[in-house]
């Protein structure tokens, strides 16, 4: 069994007094070595004698796959990859077929079957895992910067200081700010694609004379937000008593005034910036004895300063009105008469006549914002800016690697906080392009040609920009330097012509096979959990010392949206009496769509298993963020107790 | 509740706004919030009949205050203050209900909350129960306790004793043998205590009733008493907001008493720290679980008074064979539906309607005794055992611990 394959697959166990206590090593050594692995034992106090040995064993002969088992501070120093010189050619190859195996606090009693089952399913996947063939591919020191606003320029400049070459490219006939000198400027041009990857892309760029490709390492979009114009209408505007604000404003100049109204969020949020102008106007006009009201519907409040300011309002007198549905704007002889709904009084209509009204323009993406989206393939949020809030992206990046964003049109920012951004962009930039080559992987996927219907769901699956239609439409193009490894591609292909190299399926089905196995007559909970949010979670479960019932069993998979029917069913078929798929919240998928995937398709297990007269509970889905532990083993406990209890029905 | 336009250049300068805003123990911080409904969240009237606690804050802001202090929910609010324990912006409701209250004329306050405080005032308890009365049932209960408490004694009025205790009027009107309880409790911790004959009364409806000026004076009578007797420490026996009238009335009437005042299951916690019972936990064999009384808990810990939460806790391992927590629980439990006066206030449909989540938590710990260090949750849980047709029953824990303790 140690040679499945011909494959040589080393255990290598580290422990230290902590894991004693609950669990024995040789006892462990032992169970694992009567199943045919070659084991061995280290004590790893200090950790750094155990990860030497570790290392030494794989020198000396170098193993088809190594699981690492051990407390979780030994782990974190394993290397993820380990580099051994002389094997599988002349220069340095890596063994890429480390799987870290942290034992899950279990009770006492339970702790040595639950490692044999744990060590077992990372040996399954050892044994079906493939070497990935690395090539070494040319970095372009060029940086495309779309947009030639405040941030496109600044984000130049650091750039061209950091010594890179810069392409900006203008809409317009003119840059809408100076460039720094020594970038080369292309006005009047569009992004039209891109295509490549990180370090190396072709942008395709049009100009009224025609279409010019530019090889480039990395894109940045520096867009300015625009200024709206709020929805009142041009009788109101144009009195003289209403005064508009934007972000170009400097001073309000309420000398005098009596009674100020201040009117927010007509059409939109106003900019951070309007927002701060407004705070200081209403305070300047309280301390100078106005009569200050203050209708707004979402409270905007900025950074701890903001806060500040807000509270000062309030010391000042300042009426707060929150308003829920547009208030009514009448400029009469003896002022403007503002008439507004409470949000919580519902219906009584709260009115107040100014001597002078200020509202504010709204901030609005910019106007190439939904263009944009469409030629990256990246969703824009409700308002139209190009990055919703998902955590795995914010505050600078994309789904698509390589490709970074910058300026107030990308999110509602204030000038600060789109300098420090625009820094940041170009700090990393920088990092991405430092090097004139790298080693990537020369694939990450297998494309079946011959059975390839050729119906792009792939493609459109794919918000990474790895995936695209080959020049001649002939065929797909799946680019590893552009891939995140989500698999999703994969697991939606009607034809299952896409075949994972980095987590190939036989892998997975080796994993699921060894997790669902029952144990000592008891059926197994096999949870899927994915590597970006829950497991995560079950990290920080071990580290608050929360226990895991010793039926479940846990198989990592890089994204939720690697999970397809099959998965499920596999281990349903191996024996496990449920399956728990649990993947991050749909809003924060690093992939986007691999969240609701998994739902989706967890969901048509269940409805099947109904429609086969079987218990759709067998399947559960949940969607989690790293900071549940508390949920996740609730989920976890919850599912294994389901399990037992109908274990016993059904044995009477 | 209200449909009326409001003209924001004529709010009226108004007399509760004007308290609220301006008084310093009573500064509710209304112009802070944000009407961000934590507040609603945790209200245990929250949408019985429309009840929301931010329309009062907002109508008392824009001069509408008439229209708070004619709405009967200020009387049905179970005073629990957990609207201001969970406001993010420090929004004193629990003020602005108090003096809303009291706003209203006597004669048109619901239920008996003024009738009480009056009474309270001119006979020196809720109950009228006169001098003679009070001796008699205190030396009946020490007379059948001594079959039990061999030598028990019930010292009245002793000059320079160290603990003044304080009753609750209930107990000799409704429930005199657990009176009983308390004697044996203090007998068992050789403690140096009396029993007043006059100014006993262990409640103050006056700060529901929102009377201040009854309260400040009722206050000020029993300690004068006190300080008459000499006595070093005011024993509150368990009654949650008569403790928390006592120790919030005197900080905001500004009276400096030269004693303590201290909640008795602290002493209870004391006297158990110090081995002066000896108890036995297998005499209280039900599964009993803890109700922490907002009064003594969470509006004593918010305000920096000494509260109740750990020490009753320490009791109770001490006393009981098996007990578990309810949740939520200690400063964030929820009310026993019967608070604030609501139990004199005569809705008590309301209550049994608002009181749904008490019983769900209460159901879900499974426990057959709910223990109550308080007279009016005591009655409020009782009400809502009986009128649910409950498993569980309330129980003092002077009860439970009087049991545990071996003679």
């Amino acid at each position: 069994m140690a040679n499945v394959q011909n494959k040589k697959i080393v255990v290598f166990i580290a422990h230290n007094q902590a894991m004693e206590e609950s669990l024995s090593a040789n006892a462990l050594a032992k169970e694992v070595a009567d199943r045919g692995w070659t084991v061995s034992v280290a004590a790893a106090d200090p950790e750094q004698d155990a990860l030497e040995m570790l290392l030494e064993i794989c020198r000396k002969q170098p193993p088809d796959g190594v699981v690492a088992a051990g407390p979780r501070s030994f782990l974190d120093r394993v290397p993820p990859v380990i580099e051994i010189e002389g094997y599988g050619g002349l220069r340095p190859v890596p063994v890429n077929l480390v799987e870290r195996c942290a034992f899950l606090r279990r009770a006492k009693d339970d702790a040595l079957s639950s490692a044999v089952r744990q060590i077992e399913v990372a040996a399954a996947r050892c044994v079906a895992r493939q070497p990935i063939e690395m090539v070494e591919r040319s970095i372009q020191r060029v940086a495309l910067v779309v947009g030639t606003g405040n941030s496109g320029a600044l984000v130049a400049t650091h750039l061209l200081t950091a010594g890179l070459k810069v392409i900006a490219l203008a809409y317009g006939e003119q840059p809408r700010t100076p460039m720094p000198e020594g970038a080369e400027v292309i006005a009047t041009a569009r992004l039209h694609a891109l295509s490549g990857f990180p370090g190396d892309f072709q942008a395709f760029i049009t100009r009224p004379d025609g279409t010019l490709v530019k090889r480039v390492g990395a894109v940045v979009i520096a867009q300015e937000a625009q200024r709206g114009r709020p929805s009142l209408s041009d009788a109101v505007l144009a009195d003289k008593r209403v005064i508009r604000l934007n972000d170009l404003s400097t001073s309000t100049g309420n000398q005098g005034v009596r009674s100020l109204g201040i009117l927010l969020d007509l059409g939109g949020p106003e900019s951070r910036a309007v927002s701060t102008l407004v705070q200081q106007a209403a305070l300047e006009a309280a301390a100078d004895g106005a009569t200050v009201t203050v209708f707004y519907r979402h409270m905007a409040v900025h950074g701890r300063a903001g806060q500040f300011e807000y509270d000062k309002l309030r010391e000042s007198g300042v009426h707060m009105i929150r308003y829920d549905r547009a208030p009514v704007v009448e400029p009469q002889d003896n002022g403007v008469r503002v008439s507004a709904h409470d949000m919580i009084l519902g219906e009584a209509e709260i009115n107040t006549t100014v001597e002078r009204l200020i509202v504010t323009d709204p901030v609005l993406p910019s106007p190439i914002s939904s263009e944009l989206a469409r030629l990256l393939n990246q969703p824009v949020d409700r308002e139209g800016f190009l990055q919703p809030a998902n955590v795995r992206h914010l505050p600078v990046g994309s789904p698509r690697k390589g490709v970074y964003f910058a300026g107030s049109g990308h999110r509602n920012l204030s000038e600060n906080e789109a300098w420090r951004e625009a820094v940041a962009v170009a700090g990393q930039v920088t990092a991405l392009l430092s090097a004139s080559s790298m080693l990537a992987p020369k694939a990450l996927v297998q494309h079946n040609r011959e059975v390839c219907a050729m119906c792009l769901t792939c493609l459109r699956s794919c918000y990474h920009g790895a995936i695209s239609l080959a020049e001649d439409g002939s065929t797909i193009h799946f680019e590893p330097g552009a891939c995140w490894e989500c698999g999703l591609c994969a697991s939606v292909c009607p034809q299952r012509a896409i075949t994972r190299l980095f987590s190939p399926e036989a892998e997975l089905r080796a994993a699921v096979r060894a997790a669902g196995k029952p144990m000592n007559g008891e059926a197994p909970v096999v949870a899927f959990l994915c590597q970006n949010s829950p497991v995560l979670a079950l990290e920080r479960a071990g580290r608050l010392g929360l226990q895991l019932s010793p039926r479940v069993v846990v198989v990592e998979v890089p994204c939720a949206g690697y999970i397809s029917q099959t998965e499920v069913l596999a281990a349903l078929n191996a024996g496990a009496g449920r399956v728990v798929v649990a993947a991050c919240h749909e809003d924060n998928c690093r992939s986007l769509q691999g969240s609701t995937s998994a739902r989706d398709r967890s969901g048509q297990v269940r409805s099947d298993l109904k429609a086969l007269g079987l218990s759709p509970g067998r399947v559960e889905f949940e969607g989690l963020a790293a900071n549940e532990p508390y949920r996740l083993i609730e989920i976890l406990s919850g599912a294994a107790a389901a399990t037992r209890t109908e274990q016993e029905v059904a044995h009477g | 509740m209200v449909n009326k336009s409001i003209e924001l250049d004529r709010i009226p300068e108004t007399p509760l706004k004007d308290q609220l805003m301006r008084e310093s123990a009573w500064k509710a911080n209304l112009d802070d919030c944000m009407v961000c409904g934590k507040c609603l969240s945790v209200c245990p009237l929250a949408g019985y009949e429309g009840f929301d606690p931010r329309q009062l804050v907002r109508l008392v802001l824009l001069g509408r205050e008439q229209e708070v202090i004619d709405f009967d929910g200020i009387f049905q609010c179970t005073g629990c203050d957990r609207c201001t324990y969970v406001c993010p912006m420090g929004v004193k409701i629990g003020n602005l209900i108090t003096r809303a209250r009291g706003m209203r004329p006597n004669d048109k306050k619901p239920g008996k909350a003024q009738l009480t405080c009056e009474l309270h005032r001119d006979k020196g308890n809720n109950m009228q129960i006169v001098t003679e009365e009070w001796l008699e049932t205190l030396d009946w209960m020490r007379e059948e306790l001594e079959d039990d408490v061999p030598g028990v004694t019930v010292p009245i009025d002793k000059q320079g004793a160290e603990f003044f205790a304080t009753i609750n009027s209930k107990l000799p009107q409704y429930h005199p043998d657990e009176l009983q309880d308390i004697f044996k409790v203090f007998h068992a911790a050789k403690a140096d205590w009396t029993m007043p004959s006059i100014w006993w009364e262990g409640t103050n409806y006056c700060m529901f009733s929102g009377d201040l000026e009854t309260w400040e004076r009722t206050l000020r009578m029993q300690v004068a008493r006190v300080e008459e007797l000499g006595c070093k420490v005011m024993a509150y026996t368990e009654c949650g907001h008569g403790y928390y009238a006592t120790v919030a009335g005197y900080e905001k009437f500004n009276i400096r008493p030269k004693f303590e005042v201290t909640h008795v299951v602290s002493l209870y916690a004391r006297w158990i720290r110090e081995g002066r019972f000896k108890l036995d936990p297998s005499r209280n064999p039900d599964l009993c679980t803890l109700h922490d009384p907002c009064n003594a808990a969470r509006k004593a810990k918010m305000n920096g008074y000494p509260d109740i939460i750990d020490d009753a806790r320490y009791v109770m391992d001490a006393v009981c064979s098996q007990w578990v927590e309810s949740w939520p629980n200690r400063e964030n439990n929820i009310c026993c539906s019967g608070g604030g006066g609501a139990l004199i206030s005569g809705f008590k449909n309301a209550r049994m309607e608002y009181g749904k989540t008490k019983v769900e938590q209460l159901d879900r710990t499974g426990a057959k005794l709910v223990c109550t260090p308080c007279v009016n949750c005591y009655d409020g849980i009782g009400d809502l055992a009986q009128h649910y047709k409950r498993p569980w029953k309330p129980i003092h824990l002077w009860r439970l611990l009087a049991r545990a303790i071996v003679i």
